[in-house]
């Protein structure tokens, strides 16, 4: 029983990371940028999301307001921003997230203070009975939109020109633009879904982490963690990942005495050096072939 | 691209001077002709540091919403009156110090180097308090009623004589509920939950030296990061004890409402005992969904602004209007308000006793505290003699109840 609620806990934290890390692996995918700042930029919108509660709106026409908003926010950061060092090497862009991270963290403590503040609740509190063991409705509603953006995502890049377009940018922005694809609309775009992503991940665990700056940092590094291992490429994967961390993380702590809850950090973070060092791609990703 | 850098870099080097030429004549400005650093025939000044900014920046705004309010009053009622017979309005310098203790020692330099304070008061935080204490040492100025209930900053006055706590520690709060369950003369289960670091075992070690050789005995014992964004995994481990009294030394509002909500969800509903830290009502106990058939409990020193049952009180009612009238940006509800304003009315207290107006006869004074200050719970007391505790003394024990706190007639130590 003790290992069953423990693979459950593990599965409810690990969908926390998934959500943020399909943010990621979106971004990622459309834009070919690893976004640090997604974490940030999802803690603003969770914020936008409980201001629109505030003026007296339902929690989920809040949140369907907040990821309308989310995509535009996405865009113009990266018009206005990421744009600028789109031809610089990778690693400019990682140092200009992380720029965007710390401002962004400012501008919310700037607007909304630092105290913690309460976010309602999105699914309703309670849980179902299966024999001796409840799931609850918040663990099972936050799984359930999980898998609905897991297939939306699959379908966006696999069956629409919008999601071709998307890889065909992250891969050779040049060649894109020689072919005739709006690189510049399609960047903005990526950008602007996965600040929505992260709107739906920020506003999905501010009711169990409450609304506060820096709520975020912490399932950032586990996030993209989950997005290195699963594959950056694969929001399947990043989700398989981010549930993986979650369940090995609380088995080490709770039956491994050596390990127990003072490294319990360190175990799926050594999961993920090893899995990198056999396969680079990661779980699910796909291998990058170069034509040369 | 060069152009603009070079602007930038002018802009910037204008500002420096600027802010170098601004010290000067700070520097040069002070005509005191008392002996003390810091009082002059009108004002007496006084120092501190705060987190105003990063994760914890709500806190020490309160904080330092709290010790404004209180001085705000006394200046505007004519001052403190000192030993000698003259009024003197009390200035309040303080800087961020963003909860980084490197940056709350430079803090205290500056504050004691270039605005030449009296005395520094009410530094937010362990890690940073300690870091202060041993600088203070050196440096021969009063380091007092620090904001953290840390048993370091007030457990060895005789070597740190310039140092000392306000709140009641936190061993002696964990202590607090170890004599509670060990006067109950039964045999209870206890289950553990602290934070991974000096917070958490001051609290773990105050409670077993309280139970020892009672019939009270600790099954299960667990420890979480301040980073862990759920405890959920750590209720369940605790849960298999099944332990009669659940012991939650969480430190963090939204784990321990989630500890409250999980411990329900799961089935397990022993007593718990929440420290006073995450007591909050408006903030833990009400979002969690505490009702009365639950058993939790929490010891507190000081009244609570969002519990009713200090809606009618006094002390409550005037601390209330003074953080509206002078601290309209911090949060009148969080604790920490409340600990500042008592800290500034201890601070005010022990001006006011000082024999001798030096740096010395402040320490003096403080060892000779004996009294009231506002916003303590009945039966909480000032008392500055000891040279091995904080100033404030004594836990009074809660039950939650009808929407509310309720005091048990156990005092706590």
């Amino acid at each position: 029983m003790l290992l069953f609620y423990q693979v459950l806990d593990g599965l409810v934290s690990g969908s926390i990371y998934a959500a943020l890390a399909l943010a990621i692996v979106l971004a990622y995918r459309a834009t070919g940028v690893i976004n640090f700042a997604q974490g940030q930029m999802a803690v603003f919108s969770a914020y936008l999301a409980w201001s629109l509660t505030t003026i007296g709106l339902p929690v989920w026409l809040a949140i369907a307001g907040a990821l309308l908003l989310s995509v535009v926010v996405g865009a113009f950061l990266e018009r206005v921003v990421m744009r600028r060092f789109e031809s610089a090497e990778p690693l400019v862009g990682i140092v200009v997230s992380i720029g965007l991270f710390i401002s962004v963290n400012g501008l919310v403590s700037l607007i909304w203070g630092t105290s913690l503040t309460q976010f309602p609740a999105v699914f309703p509190a309670g849980s179902i009975e299966l024999g001796d063991v409840g799931i609850t409705y918040v663990a099972l509603g936050t799984v359930v939109v999980l898998l609905l953006v897991i297939a939306a995502l699959q379908l966006l890049f696999m069956r629409t020109r919008l999601g071709l377009g998307f890889r065909a940018v992250a891969v050779n922005p040049e060649s894109s633009s020689l072919s005739g694809l709006p690189v510049g609309l399609l960047l903005m775009t990526g950008w602007g879904l996965a600040a929505a992503l992260g709107a739906l991940a920020g506003t999905l665990v501010a009711p169990a982490l409450y609304l506060q700056p820096g709520m975020m940092d912490m399932v950032l590094i586990y996030a993209l963690a989950a997005a290195v291992l699963g594959g950056l490429d694969s929001p399947f994967g990043a989700v398989v990942a981010a549930w993986l961390i979650g369940v090995v993380e609380n088995l080490a702590g709770t039956f491994i005495p050596a390990i127990g809850n003072d490294l319990k950090i360190a175990v799926p973070l050594v999961l993920m050096c090893l899995v990198l060092f056999f396969r680079p791609q990661g779980l699910f990703g796909r291998v990058e072939v170069e034509r040369v | 691209m060069r152009h603009r850098t070079s602007v930038k870099a002018l802009v910037v080097g204008l500002a420096a001077v600027t802010a170098i030429a601004g010290c000067g004549r700070e520097e040069s400005g002070g005509d005191d002709s008392s002996a003390a650093p810091g009082i002059t025939d009108t004002t007496i000044k006084v120092g501190s540091s705060f987190p105003l900014s990063g994760p914890l920046a709500g806190l020490g705004t309160a904080a330092r919403g709290g010790v404004l309010a209180y001085l705000g009053a006394v200046n505007d009622a004519g001052g403190v009156t000192l030993s000698d017979g003259v009024a003197r309005q009390i200035e309040l310098v303080d800087y961020d110090d963003g909860y980084d203790p490197a940056r709350a020692v430079q803090n205290y330099q500056r504050l004691v180097d270039q605005d030449e304070v009296f005395g520094v008061m009410q530094t937010f935080g362990t890690a940073t308090n300690l870091a202060i204490m041993e600088r203070a040492q050196q440096l021969e100025v009063p380091h007092v009623f620090t904001h953290s209930g840390a048993p370091a900053l007030s457990g060895d006055q005789e070597a740190h004589p310039w140092t000392v706590g306000w709140r009641p520690t936190y061993a002696g709060e964990g202590a607090a509920y170890g004599e509670y369950f060990a006067a109950q003369d039964r045999p209870l289960r206890v289950a553990v939950l602290s934070q991974n670091d000096d917070l958490g075992e001051a609290y773990l070690s105050g409670f077993e030296e309280a139970i020892e050789g009672s019939q009270v005995e600790i099954v299960a014992e667990q420890t979480y990061e301040p980073s862990d964004a759920t405890l959920d995994s750590q209720i369940t481990n605790l849960a298999s004890s099944d332990a009669d009294v659940l012991f939650s030394a969480v430190a963090f509002p939204n784990l321990q409402t989630g500890l409250l909500k999980r411990a329900r969800e799961i089935g397990w509903s022993p007593t718990i005992a929440v420290i006073t830290i995450t007591s909050s009502i408006q903030k833990v106990v009400e979002p969690a969904g505490v009702t009365d058939e639950d058993d939790v409990i929490s010891a507190n020193f000081v009244k609570a602004p969002d519990d009713p049952q200090w809606a009618e009180d006094d002390d409550v009612a005037e601390f209330v209007s003074r953080m509206e009238q002078y601290s309209p940006d911090a949060d009148p509800q969080l604790a920490n308000a409340a600990w500042g304003y008592g800290a500034a009315a201890t601070l005010v207290a022990a001006l006011e006793g000082m024999e001798d107006l030096s740096r010395q006869g402040l320490m003096d004074s403080i060892h000779q505290l004996e009294g009231e200050i506002p916003m303590l719970l009945p039966g909480v007391t000032l008392d500055g003699t000891s040279s091995s505790e904080p100033p404030i003394h004594g836990y009074r024990l809660q039950e939650y109840a009808d929407g509310r706190w309720n005091l048990l007639d156990e005092t706590g130590s």
